[in-house]
């Protein structure tokens, strides 16, 4: 492959996206991190290889098919036309990424970015189906996500899909805004999350019957709590690298954006611990690293979009309603979700999403992002669903009963993450 | 029940697109109402499949307790969420 000139990013542009791009990875080992904290001691191992595991096969799948699917904007695309409008709803680049050295160094970059995006969103069902799900099933699924739902939002969203074209074809503000993947990322990784979750059911002993759901806390407060510290480093590489990719921003606008990112996550914390801290007495250290996650994913929607104090207050409503929400899913709806990924990814996300409607100064902008919305709750769900349905056909999603009662890391690794600790069995949660 | 509610919710998205391709950028309020309605449709659906799995696990708790199923351990009733 021969170095490309640099002709639509200036060289600083370019090494500086560069070096943001090589620190997001921080992200996905953060969200590592706090997957493998709220889940159970006994299938930590099998939680932290399967995080390993399923960046590596993200990463195949979208270089084989997703990246083609995904396409870049202003490239080959399959397009239909109705209204008088083109609707571009899928890209049509070349297969296993073919003449990706003689692409321009904006599309690699682009192409670097949704790279690091889908093993991120991969990550996010998978901790979701923690202590349950097996390896191979969240294998098939971080496939199936990488291979053809991701590249379906992300065409639509960053690579001149009919989301982004809603300002051009629709007068619609500057057509849908997500600058560093609210919905590509985090709306699509919680759906997900939802859709796992309701196949493969909730762990023993959750929902005991005539009781209510059974408190089963994370095992290890300090991977969570680091998982945040290290997340928030990505996420603020993340969103300046999504600013300068998809929004053109200068490198002026930066800083406020990883302002703006910090008070977000800031804001979300601190309501979190102060809405755990009246409800419960004490914080809550699983809750508030939820809320810190909920502020940081709301940030990717609008960070780069609006102004510091409308930051902080979207970062508060995330952390108010993260608690209550993680609150109504489980003891309510009976929806057993250990790392809170429905909350803090999809519930977080969509709030960001239309915050930044909300928040930005363009007219139309709300009605653009409601739009997305609607096709991320009514066309991705259930396509997800009905995707995930048909695997767990073939590739049951559920580890047998007796692979659940001696933990996942005995099951699947054969050995546990703390050789030398005692396990606890179920009834030391009484 | 759960799919029936997946089932709706393209309806509402559907429902959405229809306010942009018929009212024009000067109908504003219309297009408002429109993609309103259609989130309020997706909104319906996705209540209608909580519903439906909130069923499915109320009976899976109902074989658990006749016996059916393997029984889970007995666990104290708490009221904080994990």
């Amino acid at each position: 492959m021969t170095p490309n000139p640099s002709t639509a990013l200036a060289d600083a542009t370019f090494t500086f996206v560069l070096v943001l791009l090589l620190l997001s990875p921080m992200a996905i080992a953060g969200v590592a991190l706090i997957n493998t904290g709220l889940g159970r001691s006994r299938s930590a191992a099998q939680s932290l290889l399967g995080s390993v595991v399923l960046v590596a096969v993200a990463a195949v799948v979208f270089a084989l098919i997703g990246a083609a699917l995904t396409g870049t904007a202003g490239a080959a695309d399959h397009v239909f036309h109705l209204a008088g409008k083109p609707w571009s709803w899928l890209g049509a680049g070349p297969l296993f990424l073919r003449g990706l050295g003689a692409a321009l160094v904006q599309s690699q970059l682009a192409l670097l970015f949704e790279f690091l995006a889908v093993a991120l969103a991969a990550l996010i069902p998978w901790g979701a189906g923690a202590d349950r799900l097996r390896l191979i099933a969240g294998c098939v699924v971080a496939a199936v996500l990488a291979a053809f739902v991701f590249p379906l939002v992300a065409h639509w969203v960053w690579a001149g899909g009919w989301l982004a074209q809603l300002g051009v074809n629709f007068s619609l503000g500057s057509g849908f805004l997500d600058p560093a993947g609210a919905a590509s990322i985090h709306v699509l990784g919680g759906l997900s999350a939802l859709a796992v979750i309701w196949i493969a059911g909730p762990r023993k002993g959750k929902f005991p019957p005539g009781g209510f759901a059974t408190a089963m806390p994370g095992h290890n407060a300090i991977y969570i709590l680091f998982g945040c510290l290290l997340a928030l480093t990505g996420w603020m590489a993340f969103n300046a690298a999504g600013a300068i990719l998809w929004l053109h921003a200068p490198l002026a606008a930066l800083p406020v954006t990883v302002i703006n990112t910090l008070l977000s996550a800031s804001g979300a914390v601190l309501a979190t611990f102060t809405v755990t801290r009246v409800r419960f007495g004490k914080p809550d250290a699983s809750l508030c690293a939820n809320g810190w996650l909920a502020g940081l994913v709301a940030s990717s929607a609008c960070a780069a979009v609006v102004a510091p104090m409308p930051a902080l207050v979207i970062g508060i409503v995330a952390g108010v309603i993260t608690p209550l929400l993680v609150e109504v899913l489980e003891l309510a709806v009976s929806i057993d979700d250990p790392s809170g990924a429905i909350t803090a990814h999809a519930a977080g996300g969509l709030w960001g999403l239309i915050a930044a409607g909300i928040f930005a100064p363009q007219a139309g902008q709300l009605l653009a992002q409601l739009v997305g919305i609607a096709a991320l709750l009514g066309l991705v769900l259930p396509l997800l669903y009905l995707l995930f349905w048909l695997i767990n056909r073939a590739v049951p999603f559920r580890v047998d009963p007796d692979g659940e009662r001696i933990g996942m890391d005995l099951h699947e690794l054969g050995g546990g993450a703390y050789p030398e600790f005692v396990i606890h069995r179920d009834d030391s949660y009484r | 029940m759960k799919f029936a509610g997946l089932l709706a919710m393209p309806a509402g998205f559907f429902l959405s697109i229809a306010a942009l391709v018929l009212f024009p950028a000067s109908n504003a309020t219309s297009r408002g109402a429109f993609v309103l309605c259609g989130l309020a449709v997706e909104a319906l659906g996705l209540v209608v499949a909580v519903r439906g799995h909130m069923e499915v696990q109320t009976r899976a708790t109902q074989a658990m307790e006749s016996g059916n199923i393997e029984t889970q351990p007995a666990e104290t009733e708490r009221r904080r969420p994990s």
